[in-house]
């Protein structure tokens, strides 16, 4: 039973891959004597194929590479990512033991309220660019769920899934023919425990495989899986139809959980229209907010052209104007660092993350010249060594700390908050 | 030392300041005096624009956002300015390159319309078969209401209407992580604002 399944995907194959690519695979079946050629040129067919399908860079075709020389058993290419065939079942089982907690320690250790915010808005801005070494798995993982996400004309995902379970049957089939003792031993428990967690552990896998192949890859740039691997479970049903609704199903549910962590309050509910109630109450309080705090804005402001120069340009440092001699320039030197920034956008518009460096320096250098001017104040009342500290981590809470003490709870409680962000994501 | 939620305070208070310049000049020089709710809609408009800038057209309900106030009169000004001026028209023009066709409210008329077409036929049916069989209704009612929510969604997101519903959890995500942000920057104005008033 479990021979006659692959067979019938590896037919499938062959009449859905095209000509050439079928006839390949026969010819790779029955030659092995020939076979690092071969593999090679294979290889190459192959990744020409899925980066039509899938949106192709060179990770993919390096991965295709590597399954298929796994799958002949030679299995020695000096790719990192390229696993033998025999050793990938016990691997599989591995990466569930091994990876999957390591993911949820990422969960737990940080993914306060804010911490899923951080992740999930550095997750969208590293989308186009190669992601720092830190967050290096888990935005990779986000790119792939991103740009899978983008390109969801969905028969060319359906196609996806398709080939990626036909792959894996033919490999299935290989390692049946190799190893059909140790599948009679294990029996259909193994089996089903395998096929029980594998879209999660392919993602692990694939999570693992881009966090090992960053370190010599840097050059060429964006290792990508870009394929997802799909294994039915003993009775579900295996065509394209409803392996890719399974696969939209699971992705739902991942971005599910995500939200879960980011709208407060959510932790406890279970299911998914609790969960979409919860979130569009947490939307639509927002907003409210949001309408709120403007309408807010506009009684406390009797003209329109309030701004945040305005706030604390004036106002706020009336009582220690002459001490503050820089401070009318900084302004002039915000907008100095924004016209910068414009500048080095136009330079580098593909390379976002380029883009927040300087801009990162611009802004420490503003925060400098900001500890600066505040050790110019000899005001001990109002300025204190702690609010100093504060300002110069945050650009952010100046607005609100400025003007007074009362606010230093105010950023002091959403500091540690940063601070913990700080060792988990980060930038740099 | 700076969190990705910061910078993208700053970006949006750097934006927002631009917007809101820019709207004043206009306004200074056609009219003299405004009232509160106008003001109050200028500044969640140019809000919602910056931070829809801030986003750089990087997702749906940013570049809906400006698609839609780029299409509505008076407001070409502001994008311009907010999306980064003259020096830079490729960003702005990638960004309205996804905007909706000038049909898309018949569309959604002509959807409305069939969907009542559906939903009194199926009535009519279930109606016939009332007595069949209870698991299949709680499935169906589940499904209705699920349904139901992913369309209030839809419509609660700016540009939510055009998403399927797997970008549409995504892109509600990054609205939810946008619009936080957004509050918690006015939340600060809105403080410091009033604590200058007071003295």
């Amino acid at each position: 039973m479990n021979r006659g399944l692959p067979e019938m995907m590896l037919h499938c194959l062959n009449t859905s891959v095209g000509v050439s690519g079928g006839a390949e695979l026969t010819v790779l079946e029955r030659q092995r004597a020939h076979m690092k050629w071969q593999q090679q040129q294979q290889g190459l067919e192959y990744g020409n194929v899925y980066s039509v399908l899938a949106v192709g860079d060179g990770g993919v075709e390096n991965q295709f590479q590597g399954q298929l020389c796994g799958e002949s058993g030679v299995g020695q290419v000096g790719h990192p990512m390229v696993k033998p065939e025999t050793e990938l079942d016990g691997a599989w089982t591995g990466f569930g033991n091994c990876g999957m907690p390591s993911a949820e320690d990422f969960m737990s250790c940080g993914y306060a309220d804010d911490a899923a915010a951080e992740y999930s808005y550095q997750m969208a801005k590293t989308a186009s660019c190669p992601a720092p070494p830190p967050i290096l798995g888990e935005t990779s993982e986000g790119k792939d769920s991103i740009l899978s996400g983008r390109t969801s004309l969905g028969g060319a995902k359906k196609r996806k899934a398709e080939k990626a379970t036909s792959l894996k049957a033919v490999t299935d089939k290989d390692t049946n023919e190799k190893k059909i003792q140790e599948w009679a031993e294990d029996g259909e428990s193994k089996i089903t425990q395998q096929n029980r967690s594998t879209i999660s552990k392919n993602k692990k896998k694939g999570e693992a495989s881009a966090d090992t192949s960053k370190d010599n890859s840097k050059v060429s740039e964006v290792p990508r899986t870009d394929y997802i691997h799909v294994r039915a479970r003993r009775g579900q049903a295996t065509d394209s139809h409803s392996l890719a609704e399974r696969v939209r199903r699971e992705k739902i549910s991942e971005r599910m959980k995500y939200l879960q962590e980011l709208v407060p309050g959510c932790n406890k509910i279970t299911g998914k229209a609790g969960m979409l109630d919860e979130i569009i109450n947490y939307v639509q309080s927002l907003q409210r907010q949001v309408e709120f705090l403007s309408m807010k804005l506009a009684t406390v402001n009797p003209q329109l052209n309030f701004n945040i120069e305005s706030l604390f340009g004036k106002e706020v440092f009336a009582p220690c104007t002459s001490s503050y001699p820089t401070l009318g320039a900084l302004s002039e030197m915000a907008n100095q660092a924004y016209t910068q920034f414009n500048q080095l956008e136009v330079v580098s518009p593909g390379l976002e993350l380029r883009n927040y460096q300087p801009d990162m320096g611009l802004q420490r250098q503003l925060s400098e010249t900001y500890v600066d001017t505040t050790s110019f104040n000899q005001n001990p009342s109002t300025w204190d060594a702690e609010l100093q500290n504060l300002m110069a981590m945050e650009f952010q809470g100046r607005s609100t700390s400025y003007p007074s003490q009362p606010f230093i709870g105010y950023t002091e409680a959403n500091d540690p908050k940063d601070g913990d962000l700080n060792q988990n994501i980060h930038i740099d | 030392m700076r969190t990705p939620v910061m910078l993208m305070k700053q970006e949006f208070i750097k934006k927002w300041t631009i917007a809101l310049n820019t709207t004043c000049c206009k306004v200074s020089s056609s009219r003299k005096e405004m009232s509160v709710m106008e003001r109050k809609k200028v500044i969640k408009r140019t809000a919602a624009i910056a931070m829809a800038a801030t986003r750089r057209g990087s997702t749906g309900w940013s570049r809906a956002i400006i698609a839609d106030e780029y299409d509505r009169k008076n407001n070409k000004l502001v994008i311009e300015a907010v999306m980064g001026g003259p020096q830079n028209p490729d960003e702005l023009k990638n960004v309205l390159r996804f905007r909706s066709p000038s049909s898309s409210i018949f569309r959604q008329k002509v959807i409305k319309r069939s969907k009542r077409i559906r939903r009194r036929r199926s009535a009519a049916t279930s109606m016939s078969s009332k007595s069949s069989k209870t698991a299949v209704k709680a499935t169906s009612l589940a499904k209705s209401i699920l349904k139901k929510q992913t369309q209030l969604l839809k419509r609660l997101m700016p540009g939510g209407e055009a998403i399927d519903e797997c970008c549409l959890i995504e892109e509600a995500l990054d609205y939810i992580v946008s619009l936080k942000a957004q509050v918690d920057v006015m939340n600060k104005l809105v403080i410091a604002a009033e604590y200058m008033k007071k003295p």
